[in-house]
C-alpha cells in the first residue's frame, strides 16, 4: 500500500525525479547495510561454520564435523529438557498469556468502565519495567518460607507452595513473571484491533437485534484475526527466545526445570566458552525461528485473502 | 671550574635517580571485599619493603571473578596480577592447561615450610604437580548453632550425622531445622570428602563411580535425603543460599537451630545477617560420620594465583607476603578472621584465646585447633566442574524424592562421563 | 435482543471488579518493591506486610552508593540509552527516507533484504559477535552496546511507513529552490517526522535501557556494568561486614523502574502508537 502511494507520487512529479542526485538514496540506506553485513550477516556466516569445529575459547578450533548436532540432538538430555521447557513457555504464552492479553483489552476498552484512563496506566505500566528488576522482586515474593505469596495462601488457611524449587510449579512461576510484564504489551495490540472496528458494524448489528455474544462472536473476532496472528508470531517468536525471567529468577533450576534454550546456550557458550558447541545450539534456535517466520508469512498471505 | 660542573651534574642526575622510583601497579581481581581488606592493611610494610619502587594499587571486586577473568583472556583484554581463584574455579583452568600457560607456579614460596601447610589446602591449587595458588583460609567447618534451641527442647548437640538426622527428627516434627541443604555440587562433595569418598583421585581419573566411592556416595546421599524429609535439613536452593533473607530470617524465627559451615561463612553470611542476634550463637565440632572419615569437612577456600606477566615476581612476593609464614597467617586472621592453614600458627594465643563476642566469648581458636590437622585431602580435575554441575543439577530431585539415593549417584556419574568422553 | 437493565448492571459491576482486582495484582509488586526498599531486613519479610515501613530507612538507597558503583552504573546505562537513541532517530529515519521517497534500481529486493535480516535472532551471533567484540577490544566499552544496534531493520521499517504518507510536494519544492537531497531529509523531512521520531525514540531508549542478555555478555567490568547487569550482580556478591542485599537490592530496582514509569505515564500515546504502527505490516 505505501510503496504504490511513493510511485503514484512520483509518477505525477516526474521532473524532480530527473533531478534528483541518483546516488542519495544509496548513501541513505547505506549505514544499514554496512552495519548489517558487519555486525549480523558475517557474524551469522560465522556462527554456522564454528558449529562444525570443536572449539574450547582458548585453545585452537578442530574441525569436527556434524558431531556437535549429533550430540545436541540425540545425545544431550539437558538441551532437550530446555527444549521442552522453552516450548512450555511459548505454549502458555500462546494459550494463556495472549488470550488473557484480548480480555484485558476488551475490559480496558469497555465503555462501561469507570476510570479508563487510570486503569489502563495501572496495567500498560509493567511493560516498561526492566526484566532484571521485576525478576528480583518476584524471587522475593515467591520465597517458599517467607515470600508474601506464601504467607497469604497461609493466611487464607492454604499450604505453602515451593514456588521456585518444585520442578512442577518453577515453570509457573516462571510465566507469572512472564504474564506480569507482558500482557500489558499483547492488550495495546489487542486494543489498536478493537478501536479499529468502525462503530457502525456494531450499529448494524445491533439494528438486526443481535446480543452481545453474537455481536462478539460475529463482529469482533474476526475483525481481530490479523491482530491475533501477529500476536502469535510475536509471542511464539518472543518466548523461544526467553532469558531474563529464567535465568534471574531461578538460574534454569532447580535440576534445569526452568532451563530455556537461550540460557542453555549462554551457560555453554559465555561461562563454558564452548564456542563450537554453543554455536550449534544456536543454529538450531535460527533454523525454528526460520520456519516460524515462513509460517507467518503464509498465514499473513492467507490473512490477506 | 668544569670538574664542579660535572658534579653539579651528576649530582643532579642522581637525585633525578632517587625521584624516579619505577612505579609499579599492582592489580588484583576477587569476589570477596575481605581479602582487599586484608592486603591494604599491609600495605605500608610492604612498601616499605620496597623503598625503590612507587606503587600504585588497583584492587577490583568481581563476582565470580575466575569466571570473568577466563572471559576475558579469551577476549584478550587486560588480565590482573592477581587471581582470587575460588576453588570451584580451579577445574576450568586446568582445561587445556591454561594454569600452566597463564599463572606462575608457586612452591618456591612454600619451599621450606611445606610439611607445616594443610595438605589439602594446597592439593586443590596443584596441577601437574605444582601449586598454582595460595589459599587464603583453613575452610574447615564447624557447627554453628543457636544454644537456646537446644535448651528450649531438651536434646543435645549431635556429634555424628546420624545423631543429627535423629535428633531432626524430634525437632522436624516442630518445624524446627537443624542444618541446611543447599544444591550445590561442591557442598555435596564436602560431605562426601569428609566421609572418605572421592570425585577424582590424585592423579585426577574420574572415580566417583567406583565400586568403593558409589557406596559412599550413596551412604551420604541416602543421609541427606532422609534428613530433608523429615525436617533435619532445610533446603535453600541457589542464590538465596547465600545473598538471600530466608536462613536469616530461619534462624530469627526459631526456624533453623544451625549449621555446618566453614569458618569463612561466619564473617561473610552469618553474622552480617543476624546482626541482632550476637551472643546468641555457639560453636561445636562438626557432626562426624560413625562409619569413620575425617573430622571436619572443607567447603570453598579461595587461592590467589598469579598471572604471567610484567609484575609476576612483584605479585608472587605480595602474595607470599600477605599469606605466608606465621605473622601473617596470624594477622590475617586478627583482621578478617581467617582460620589460619599453617599448622603451628594454632601455638599462638592470638588465636587460641580470642573471645568472640558473637559467639558468647567463646574462643573459636581451640575448636579450629583441634581440626586444623585433619582436614580432608581431596584433588581436583578439569572435568570436576561438570561433575558438579550435575550433581547440584540432581541434588532437588534427590531433595524432593523424586530420584533415589543411588539413582542420583548413578545418574551424576553417567552425565560427567558422557562429558568426559565428549571432552567438554 | 436488548439485555434487560438490571443484567447489564451486574455486568458492569462485575466488569469494575475484575478489571480494579487485576490492577490491584498488578501494581502490588511494585508498591512491595518501594515499601521494601525503605526497610531494614528485619521487617522485609514480616506478614502482613506493612506498607508504610514502621522503621522507615535510607540505607538500602545510601548503601547503594557506598558498596556498589550504583551511580557509575547509571551513569553507564542512561549514557548508553541516550546514545543509541540519537543514533538510531538518525539512522532509520535516513533509511526510511530512502526507502520512502526514492525509486531507485534494487530498491524493492535491499527492502526485501532488509525485512527478512529480521529473521535472524540475536542469540545466533552472541558468540560471534562476543568473539568479534573482544578482537575489536571493545569489550567493556559502550560501543559494543551502540554500534552494532544504531540501525534496526525494524526500526526502518516502522520510519518507512510513516515517511510514505507525507507529501513529497514539498521536496520538490525544496529541489526546486535547489536544496541537496540530504538537506531535504534534514530540514523539510525530519521536523515532520515528529511523532513517529518521539515514539522511535522512546522504544529504542526502553529497549536499550531494560536489555540484559548482551550487556550480561560484554560488560563484565564492575565499573562498566549496566544498571540490570550491575543489580543483578548484587544479589549473588556477598559482602562481608553488611546485611545481606535485600533491600539494597529492592532499592536498585525502585531506582531502575519507577523513573521509568513516570515518564512512560506522561509519553504513554507516542508508545503506544509506535508499537502498534510496526506492529501493522500489511
Amino acid at each position: 500500500m505505501a510503496s504504490q502511494n511513493a510511485r503514484a507520487l512520483s509518477v505525477k512529479t516526474p521532473r524532480g525525479r530527473l533531478r534528483q542526485d541518483r546516488y542519495a538514496p544509496y548513501f541513505f540506506i547505506s549505514p544499514f547495510f554496512i552495519l548489517f553485513t558487519i555486525f549480523f550477516l558475517l557474524p551469522s556466516l560465522f556462527a554456522i561454520g564454528i558449529s562444525f569445529y570443536k572449539w574450547k575459547a582458548l585453545g585452537v578450533p578442530e574441525f569436527f564435523g556434524t558431531r556437535n548436532f549429533e550430540r545436541l540432538l540425540k545425545g544431550d538430555p539437558i538441551f532437550w529438557q530446555a527444549v521442552k521447557n522453552t516450548l512450555f513457555y511459548a505454549g502458555s504464552s500462546l494459550f494463556i498469556v495472549a488470550p488473557l492479553a484480548l480480555l484485558e483489552a476488551l475490559a480496558l476498552n469497555s465503555k462501561r468502565l469507570k476510570f479508563r484512563t487510570f486503569w489502563r496506566a495501572i496495567y500498560f505500566a509493567p511493560i516498561v519495567t526492566s526484566t532484571a528488576a521485576i525478576a528480583i522482586v518476584f524471587r522475593m515474593l515467591y520465597n517458599r518460607e517467607f515470600g508474601f505469596l506464601n504467607e497469604f495462601i497461609m493466611a487464607l488457611g492454604g499450604m505453602p507452595v515451593d514456588w521456585l524449587g518444585n520442578r512442577g510449579i518453577v515453570k509457573f512461576s516462571v510465566m507469572g513473571v512472564v504474564l506480569w510484564r507482558w500482557t500489558g504489551l499483547l492488550a495495546i495490540y489487542f486494543l489498536a484491533g478493537l478501536q479499529s472496528i468502525p462503530d457502525e458494524l456494531y450499529e448494524a448489528a445491533a439494528i438486526d437485534g443481535a446480543t452481545q455474544r453474537q455481536r462478539f462472536f460475529h463482529i469482533t473476532l474476526p475483525s481481530l484475526r490479523p491482530v491475533m496472528l501477529f500476536v502469535a508470531v510475536i509471542v511464539s517468536i518472543g518466548s523461544i527466545q526467553i532469558f531474563d525471567d529464567p535465568q534471574i529468577l531461578t538460574q534454569g533450576g532447580p535440576a534445569n526445570a526452568s532451563l530455556s534454550v537461550v540460557q542453555y546456550l549462554y551457560t555453554r557458550g559465555i561461562s563454558d566458552l564452548l564456542y563450537g558447541y554453543a554455536s550449534a545450539v544456536g543454529v538450531f534456535l535460527f533454523v525454528v525461528i526460520f520456519i516460524l517466520s515462513m509460517v507467518q508469512l503464509r498465514l499473513f498471505r492467507g490473512g490477506d485473502r | 671550574m668544569k670538574k664542579l660542573l660535572y658534579f653539579a651534574v651528576i649530582a643532579l642526575l642522581g637525585s633525578f635517580m632517587v625521584q624516579a622510583q619505577e612505579e609499579v601497579t599492582l592489580s588484583a581481581w576477587t569476589h570477596d571485599n575481605l581479602y582487599i581488606d586484608f592486603f591494604n592493611s599491609r600495605l605500608t610494610e610492604w612498601e616499605a619493603m620496597h623503598p625503590d619502587i612507587k606503587f600504585t594499587y588497583d584492587f577490583q571486586i568481581i563476582p565470580n571473578a575466575w569466571d570473568r577473568y577466563l572471559e576475558a583472556l579469551a577476549a584478550g583484554e587486560t588480565l590482573p596480577d592477581l587471581l582470587g581463584l575460588e576453588q570451584g574455579g580451579f577445574p576450568k583452568f586446568m582445561k587445556d592447561g591454561i594454569i600452566e600457560k597463564y599463572f606462575v607456579p608457586l612452591d618456591d614460596l612454600v619451599a621450606a615450610d611445606r610439611s607445616d601447610y594443610a595438605e589439602g589446602r594446597m592439593s586443590i591449587y596443584s596441577y601437574n604437580g605444582k601449586l598454582y595458588g595460595l589459599e587464603s583460609s583453613l575452610t574447615a567447618s564447624v557447627y554453628y548453632y543457636q544454644p537456646k534451641i537446644f535448651e528450649d527442647n531438651g536434646v543435645e548437640v549431635p556429634k555424628t550425622w546420624e545423631e543429627m538426622v535423629a535428633t531432626g527428627e524430634e525437632l522436624g516434627k516442630k518445624g524446627i531445622a537443624l542444618n541446611v541443604a543447599t544444591n550445590s555440587g561442591n557442598w555435596f562433595q564436602m560431605w562426601l570428602d569428609q566421609r572418605g569418598g572421592a570425585v577424582f583421585d590424585k592423579d585426577g581419573n574420574f572415580v566417583f563411580g567406583d565400586e568403593t566411592n558409589r557406596a559412599l556416595a550413596i551412604e551420604v546421599a541416602t543421609l541427606i535425603q532422609k534428613g530433608v524429609k523429615n525436617g533435619t535439613f532445610l533446603v535453600v536452593l541457589g542464590d538465596d543460599h547465600w545473598g538471600g533473607v530466608t536462613i536469616p530470617t530461619a534462624y530469627r524465627e526459631g526456624r533453623l537451630a544451625g549449621q555446618v559451615m566453614p569458618d569463612w561463612w561466619s564473617s561473610c553470611c552469618l553474622m552480617p545477617g543476624v546482626e541482632d542476634m550476637a551472643g546468641q550463637w555457639k560453636v561445636a565440632l562438626p557432626p562426624v560420620w560413625s562409619g569413620g572419615g575425617a573430622k571436619t569437612l572443607v567447603w570453598g577456600g579461595t587461592g590467589w594465583a598469579v598471572s604471567q606477566g610484567d609484575h609476576a615476581d612483584l605479585a608472587k612476593e605480595f602474595i607470599g607476603f600477605m599469606y605466608l609464614g606465621h605473622e601473617s597467617q596470624v594477622q590475617k586472621f586478627e583482621k578478617i578472621n581467617m582460620f589460619p592453614w599453617m599448622l603451628s600458627a594454632y601455638d599462638d594465643p592470638r588465636i587460641t584465646s580470642l573471645e568472640d563476642p558473637f559467639y558468647g566469648g567463646q574462643k573459636l581458636g581451640e575448636i579450629y585447633a583441634q581440626l586444623a590437622d585433619g582436614v580432608p585431602v581431596w584433588y581436583q580435575s578439569p572435568f570436576r566442574s561438570n561433575w558438579s554441575t550435575a550433581a547440584g543439577d540432581n541434588l532437588p530431585l534427590l531433595f524432593d524424592g523424586s530420584m533415589t539415593p543411588e539413582a542420583f549417584v548413578d545418574e551424576v556419574t553417567k552425565v560427567t562421563q558422557d562429558a568426559i568422553d565428549f571432552g567438554f | 435482543m436488548v439485555e434487560p437493565k438490571s443484567q447489564k448492571l451486574l455486568g458492569t459491576l462485575i466488569l469494575n471488579l475484575a478489571v480494579a482486582l487485576g490492577g490491584i495484582i498488578m501494581a502490588w509488586p511494585i508498591l512491595w518493591m518501594i515499601s521494601a526498599s525503605f526497610k531494614r531486613l528485619n521487617e522485609i519479610y514480616t506478614f502482613p506486610p506493612t506498607i508504610i515501613p514502621r522503621n522507615f530507612t535510607l540505607g538500602n538507597y545510601q548503601r547503594l552508593f557506598t558498596d556498589w558503583p550504583f551511580g557509575r552504573w547509571y551513569i553507564n546505562s542512561l549514557a548508553v540509552a541516550v546514545l543509541v537513541t540519537l543514533a538510531v532517530l538518525f539512522f532509520t529515519s535516513l533509511a526510511g527516507f530512502g526507502f520512502a521517497k526514492y525509486r531507485f534500481r534494487g530498491r524493492q529486493p535491499l527492502f526485501m533484504v532488509m525485512l527478512s535480516s529480521t529473521m535472524i535472532p540475536f542469540e545466533l551471533i552472541l558468540i560471534p559477535l562476543f568473539i568479534l567484540m573482544s578482537r575489536l577490544g571493545w569489550t567493556n566499552s559502550y560501543q559494543s552496546l551502540i554500534i552494532p544496534f544504531m540501525a534496526p531493520a525494524l526500526g526502518i521499517f516502522l520510519m518507512r511507513q510513516y515517511i510514505s504518507t507525507l507529501p513529497s510536494e514539498l521536496m520538490e519544492a525544496a529541489r526546486i529552490d535547489g536544496a541537496t537531497e540530504f538537506s531535504i531529509y534534514w530540514r523539510v523531512m525530519l521536523p515532520l517526522m515528529r511523532p513517529v521520531l518521539a515514539a522511535q525514540a522512546i522504544l529504542t531508549f526502553l529497549g536499550s535501557w531494560n536489555s540484559y542478555l548482551w550487556p550480561l555478555t560484554v560488560m563484565r567490568n564492575r565499573d562498566s556494568m549496566t544498571l540490570p547487569v550491575g543489580m543483578v550482580s548484587m544479589m549473588g556478591s556477598i559482602t562481608a561486614g553488611s546485611e545481606p542485599p535485600v533491600g539494597a537490592s529492592m532499592a536498585a530496582a525502585t531506582l531502575i523502574t519507577i523513573p521509568v514509569i513516570i515518564v512512560f505515564l506522561f509519553v504513554q500515546r507516542y508508545y503506544i502508537s509506535g508499537l502498534t504502527a510496526a506492529g501493522v505490516k500489511e
